[in-house]
């Protein structure tokens, strides 16, 4: 009784109950009210009804339909503001409920407002919806069921942090500008921590991870297409929803803002402010179109939002959590009694179980994923220069279009019949191949480490802002001599290169990049690499051999840049040395500096991130490379080391045994203490 | 010699458009010590202000070019402000960075609120005539550039060297703590670099919009490195090196495709052979034709 008295939500368990029983009503009830009477229509028709041709009975938009997922949610909120009310002033509180409040009104008032949405459309709309809302309920009540308060003096509670007084008061706001982010950090860090706390997720080793992951891919597999139509996706989500959140907006023109004042030689405008004034104003009509419609053709972003973040929890996170929880004991004591190069083997096995089979679902997903790995390994190739080398080497896109070219020609020249260079010049049987693909990326990745050598010898000399010169002087000099080589089609660049790149190639190639890097800069000799950047003269001294470190230095970026760029030239299809300029560069230099530089991880997980971002972006055409810059900015300004500058992610690999000491708790502490 | 004298001036133009440009980049790594990669971005914004000024508010030639300078230069110090001012404990590279970002955004923000149709300035702007001195064509429009060029530059040289704000850029840029203890403004004196340096690149923006009449949002990425190229090889830091630098690379670029189409080397050659130059630079005297080396201490 006393843990009841304690909760600041007074109600206590009767509510949290009677939430329950309504969420139950909510999941379970509503497709089944929703087809009582008909019993032609089955549950499968429903959800594979997009286009609300069914004629479910009218009388399923009763009241009661709006009653119960307007409850569920209402009580879900009510269950969250319980969990945040203590830690809280009042004001915050009563915004989490207004929040709330208003998207219920708008998500339901909508359907009654639009006048095209048929009775048995709405119907239709409202099952869907009806998961949406039991979900958001369920995790305010899950919270607040499972997860114990912060105040001072519940005692019994291992999981409980004693919280100084001040914390508990209302939370006083800085008066700077930042304060947005300063707030949702405080705020969210000890949340998270607590639940992580809980579920003690940094013990769960990487493997159970990954086969939950591997589960989730076969869940999605079998029942992703109907699960999606569910949703009203008119596919299934290919990049866990990010292409289809932005697709929304890919109709709106900024371009009549500012063009009335700038006018080109052939239009005229006779009164610039006007016009501008009138595109600004279809604009802002546009984006709230884009934003709230609820036709069921152009679903609005909001809509698409919410059906994004269902989609992803039910088929990725929450099945993920559960096998993962579920393995713990299993697969540490596995990891703690092979040797550790079998648990790591065994660890990229299923991953690339994970991989082939996620990317398996449609050749759009191949194809970023192939993206992805050439970006990982440019990513990691540069950060050995920039971020442990502590040189800035701003023109990487040169060693990379040295290898595309000579691993392209190679492959054309010798081992495929096309119009550039005629006739395959070997009779190469087809199983072959693979290791004449194979030979041609390394004698790209040798030709591009050559390069690098034109960026070695004068770093022997000169350092910083005259280096990262020279290195810009490289990549405008390999693109401009391809520019003007017309055996192999300068500008118009090289057609016809095979499609050899699959998944396969890239996943073995990519890590053992990550492998060989890893490996280097943790190696004695790697050590000497890190000495560069803390100290040039001091690691002279101290008989660190500097010129030939640097020349390793560059010459394993550099091939290892250029093996990327081959692989990439055999996904494209064709080359040209546009591909290869310095907004490449600069994608490089944006990846490395957001995963963080000196953090293999940071590189890895940027890559892979930027990737998502570029494709997700893609809608708005113009603009996306608008966002992008504007993000690279924003990061550092308020958080210049990147996501994990100079450290690496804690990750259990080896397994941990269950009554020992959590080291990696332990590390990513001291980790968040510097 | 007709022909060498016509390549000759067409050189000494393309030269002081660079120089123009490269003083820009010269000034703010003086002070700040940070390549504001932005710069060429920054010329965009002057020349489409330059139309701005011409076409929709229908400005004769030099009100244009005042008014593209003043604004050009107050999105300069605004831009300095806003990025790069945070960032001024920050490490170097992410300042960097961040001038790369603010380029990226600037050319993209451009092209997506006025449209990818290419500008151009009106007839009316400036009437070209044409005059043929001893068998050598030379228009109004490059003796204005050349002989406007010269001017900006002599007057930038003259706050530079003679005026106490002039006086303060140098000696921030050869010691940035003293400085302050002595009394000077930091952030004016950032200030008033970023905006002279902006303002020429906007004077830049425009002839370059006069003498080759296509303008659109990305056409300061190329002209932008290039500037900066001439800014390094002639020691980028000292306002001479600039201009010395600018003219070099312009000759280079008339030059090589004029005589070399006999020997094989196309027009196309100029860039690779440009950067080319460059490096050979930074290889044989790393800190470029005027440049001084920091003596650096153990």
């Amino acid at each position: 009784m006393s843990t009841t008295a304690n909760r600041t939500f007074s109600l206590g368990g009767l509510v949290v109950l009677v939430c329950a029983l309504v969420i139950a009503i909510a999941v379970v009830g509503l497709p089944w009210l929703a087809l009582e009477d008909d019993s032609t229509v089955t549950a499968t028709d429903l959800i594979a009804d997009t286009e609300g041709e069914l004629d479910v009975p009218a009388r399923i938009t009763n009241t009661f339909l709006v009653v119960v997922p307007v409850g569920a949610l209402a009580a879900g909120i009510l269950a969250l503001w319980g969990m945040l009310a203590p830690r809280h002033n009042r004001a915050v509180s009563t915004l989490v409920l207004l929040v709330g409040l208003v998207l219920v009104g708008y998500y339901y008032g909508t359907f009654f407002y639009e006048d095209h949405v048929n009775d048995s459309t709405s119907a239709t709309e409202f099952v869907r919806s009806g998961f949406f809302v039991a979900l958001v309920a369920g995790l305010g009540l899950i919270a607040q069921a499972a997860l114990p308060r912060a105040n001072p003096g519940v005692a019994g509670n291992p999981l409980v942090r004693p919280v100084p007084v001040e914390a508990a008061g209302p939370v006083a706001l800085p008066q700077n500008w930042r304060w947005p982010f300063a707030w949702l950090r405080a705020r969210l860090s000890p949340l998270t921590r607590r639940i992580a706390g809980y579920l003690a997720l940094s013990r769960i080793p990487v493997l159970a991870y990954l086969v939950g992951m591997l589960a989730a891919t076969e869940l999605e597999r079998r029942e992703g297409q109907a699960f999606s139509r569910l949703l009203g996706f008119r596919r299934v989500p290919s990049l866990f929803g990010s292409t289809e959140l932005l697709e929304p907006f890919s109709k709106l023109d900024f371009s009549g803002i500012l063009a009335p004042f700038f006018p080109s030689p052939t239009d005229t405008y006779d009164a610039p402010l006007r016009a501008s004034w009138e595109a600004l104003r279809q604009l802002g009509e546009d984006f709230v179109y884009a934003l709230t419609s609820h036709g069921a053709r152009e679903p609005g972003f909001l809509k698409v939002l919410l059906h994004v973040v269902e989609y992803d929890l039910i088929i990725f996170i929450i099945p993920v959590l559960i096998v993962a929880l579920l393995l713990r004991k299993p697969s540490n004591a596995l990891l703690l009694r092979l040797p550790s190069w079998a648990g790591l083997t065994l660890q990229i096995v299923v991953l690339y179980g994970v991989v082939s089979h996620w990317g398996a679902l449609n050749d759009y997903r191949g194809l970023v994923l192939i993206y992805m790995g050439v970006n990982i390994m440019l990513a990691i190739s540069l950060n050995l220069v920039n971020g442990y080398m502590g040189e800035f080497s701003v023109g990487h896109a040169g060693f990379m279009a040295v290898g595309a070219y000579v691993a392209s020609i190679l492959t054309m020249w010798l081992f495929i019949d096309e119009r550039v260079f005629g006739d395959a010049v070997l009779s190469v049987p087809d199983w072959a191949l693979p290791i004449g693909f194979l030979i041609a990326l390394i004698a790209g990745g040798v030709a591009a480490a050559l390069a690098g050598l034109l960026v070695a010898f004068p770093s022997f000399r000169t350092r910083g802002d005259y280096l990262a010169i020279v290195t810009l002087a490289v990549n405008f000099i390999v693109t401009g001599v391809l520019n003007n080589i017309s055996a192999i089609g300068g500008a118009r660049g090289l057609n016809g290169v095979p499609l050899w790149t699959n998944v396969r190639w890239i996943f073995v190639l990519t890590i053992l990049s990550v492998l060989a890097i890893h490996h280097l800069v943790s190696s004695t000799f790697g050590k000497g690499i890190v000495a560069i950047r803390e100290d040039e003269i001091a690691a002279e001294q101290m008989g660190v051999h500097t010129r030939r470190v640097k020349l390793v230095a560059f010459l394993v970026s550099s091939f290892i840049a250029g093996m990327s760029g081959g692989l990439f030239a055999h996904v494209l299809a064709y080359v040209n040395p546009g591909v290869f300029g310095i907004l490449k560069s600069t994608e490089a230099l944006v990846m490395v500096y957001l995963g963080g530089m000196g953090s293999i991880s940071g590189s890895v997980i940027a890559a892979v991130l930027f990737t998502i971002l570029i494709e997700a972006f893609r809608p708005l055409a113009v603009l996306k490379w608008v966002v992008i810059p504007l993000i690279l900015i924003l990061l550092m300004i308020y958080r210049p080391q990147g996501l994990f500058g100079f450290r690496e992610m804690t990750l259990n690999l080896k397994g941990l045994k269950e009554d020992g000491p959590d080291v990696l708790k332990e590390a990513s502490d001291d980790a968040a203490a510097d | 010699m007709e022909f060498f004298v016509q390549q000759f001036v067409n050189a000494l133009q393309l030269g002081s458009l660079y120089a123009l440009i490269a003083l820009g980049y010269t000034m703010v790594y003086g002070v700040l010590l940070l390549i504001n990669f932005a710069h060429g971005d920054i010329f965009m914004v002057g020349a489409f202000l330059g139309v701005f000024g011409s076409i929709t508010l229908d400005l004769p030639f030099v009100p244009t070019l005042v008014l593209s300078m003043v604004l050009t230069g107050l999105l300069g110090v605004g831009i300095e402000r806003v990025a790069y001012k945070p960032l001024r404990q920050a490490s170097r590279l992410s300042v960097v960075i961040t001038a790369l970002g603010v380029g990226l955004l600037l050319e993209n923000g451009m092209l997506a609120l006025t449209g990818a149709n290419p500008r151009s300035y009106p007839q009316t702007f400036i009437t070209t005539r044409v005059y043929d001195i001893g068998g050598v064509a030379i228009s109004n429009v490059k003796i204005i550039i050349i002989v406007l060029a010269a001017l900006l530059f002599a007057g930038l040289y003259t706050i530079v060297q003679r005026t106490k704000w002039g006086m303060a850029m140098r000696a921030i840029s050869y010691d940035k703590f003293a400085v302050p203890l002595m009394g000077v403004s930091q952030d004016q004196i950032i200030s008033l670099t970023f905006l002279l340096g902006t303002g020429l690149a906007a004077a830049g923006g425009i002839l370059w919009g006069v003498a080759f009449p296509v303008l659109n949002p990305y056409m300061g990425l190329r002209v932008g490195w290039k500037a900066f190229v001439a800014a390094v090889v002639g020691g980028i830091g000292d306002i001479r090196g600039a201009a010395a630098g600018g003219l070099l690379l312009g000759f280079i670029e008339i030059f090589v495709p004029a005589y070399g189409d006999s020997i094989g080397i196309s027009s196309t050659w100029r860039d690779p052979i440009a950067f080319g130059l460059l490096l050979i630079i930074l290889v044989v005297r790393p800190t470029g034709l005027f440049g001084v080396a920091r003596r650096q201490k153990v």
